[in-house]
């Protein structure tokens, strides 16, 4: 083999580990959660972990007891290199101890309302849910939408703090 | 040549028109609360002249509710692309009404999804609902769209609930 063959071999190569770290690490979906209160609302856009509790701030609602709230989001799979089977979303409201906590519990206590959607995600696929609820117990709340098993290095998610008071 | 297009005629006959009893889309709507489980009864066709069987679970102000919905495409041959599923749970006038419900600000749980159905595929989901008004309650999971392309019928499967 020649210098230049080899040379042309060794680009190659790394040309082709570039791409495809850059598509491992590529975005994969735009989350846009809305809560909704009587008088106000907050929205988040699309953040994604790891880093552990991602890196975009984290919008903050303050709401009463019991007061009627509306969670809403949809996604979008932006993803553009095939379809992914059997990703899981979840979209939920569930007690956590302070504001801007990173870790989210395990979803087997202090759930308010949850729901999840098994699919396959085409490019261009959506999803989304609108849902009502209200929450009786004052403290601090994680609303939450997010994707699980999308076969990546990382998942999506987009979050908002409610505090009830 | 000629088989070719008896092939074909078949494919368009088992694509188009399936009939009320042999849907190529199944869709199941279960609802699970304190130990008691309903399952909705068959897969309904839009449009039909049959009326929808009802399946209608009694529960008390505030009693947990988890439902759960599947679309699975039963078909051996067929791919139906960019499916649109919905699913909701809203009030109603009475159990067993025949006009939907309007869907606007007081729908309880709504989604919908897009999603492409290879033979033997499907797509499930689940939700928690709390209902605190006493009343008449829809829980449906539907296709959408897809009368209006050749397949010429949409599907739905649903439970009511009775809130006392």
């Amino acid at each position: 083999m020649t210098i230049q063959k080899k040379w042309l071999s060794v680009c190659v190569s790394i040309g082709m580990g570039i791409f495809s770290v850059a598509q491992t690490r590529a975005e994969h979906a735009q989350i846009e959660l809305v809560v909704r209160g009587k008088e106000t609302q907050k929205v988040a856009i699309a953040d994604q972990e790891p880093p552990l509790g991602g890196v975009n701030p984290r919008p903050l609602l303050k709401v009463k007891a019991n007061e009627p709230l509306v969670m809403q989001f949809i996604l979008t799979n932006i993803y553009p290199h095939g379809v992914v089977n059997a990703v899981k979303v979840r979209y939920f409201v569930v007690k956590v101890k302070q504001t801007k906590q990173k870790q989210v519990p395990d979803l087997k206590t202090g759930v308010v309302t949850m729901g999840t959607i098994v699919m396959n995600f085409k490019p261009k696929c959506k999803v989304g849910a609108r849902l009502r609820f209200r929450v009786s117990e004052p403290g601090v709340y994680l609303v939450r939408s997010d994707t699980v098993h999308t076969k990546s290095d990382h998942e999506h998610f987009s979050s908002i703090d409610l505090v009830v008071e | 040549m000629l088989l070719k297009g008896f092939l074909c005629l078949v494919g368009f006959w088992m694509y188009a028109d399936s009939g009320d009893g042999c849907p190529q889309f199944n869709l199941t709507v279960m609802v699970d609360t304190e130990g008691e489980k309903v399952t909705s009864l068959q897969t309904h066709l839009v449009p039909s002249d049959r009326k929808p069987s009802l399946v209608v679970l009694t529960v008390r102000k505030n009693q947990p509710l988890r439902v759960k919905w599947v679309v699975h495409n039963v078909d051996k041959l067929f791919e139906f692309s960019d499916v649109y599923v919905h699913f909701f749970a809203v009030e109603e006038e009475e159990v067993g009404q025949e006009k939907l419900p309007d869907l606007g600000r007081d729908v309880a749980h709504e989604g919908v999804m897009t999603m492409d159905f290879k033979p033997g595929e499907k797509a499930e989901g689940t939700f928690s609902l709390t209902l605190n008004k006493p009343g008449a309650y829809l829980i449906r999971a539907e296709t959408l769209y897809m009368a209006d392309s050749v397949h010429e019928h949409d599907h739905f499967a649903a439970v009511e609930i009775l809130v006392e």
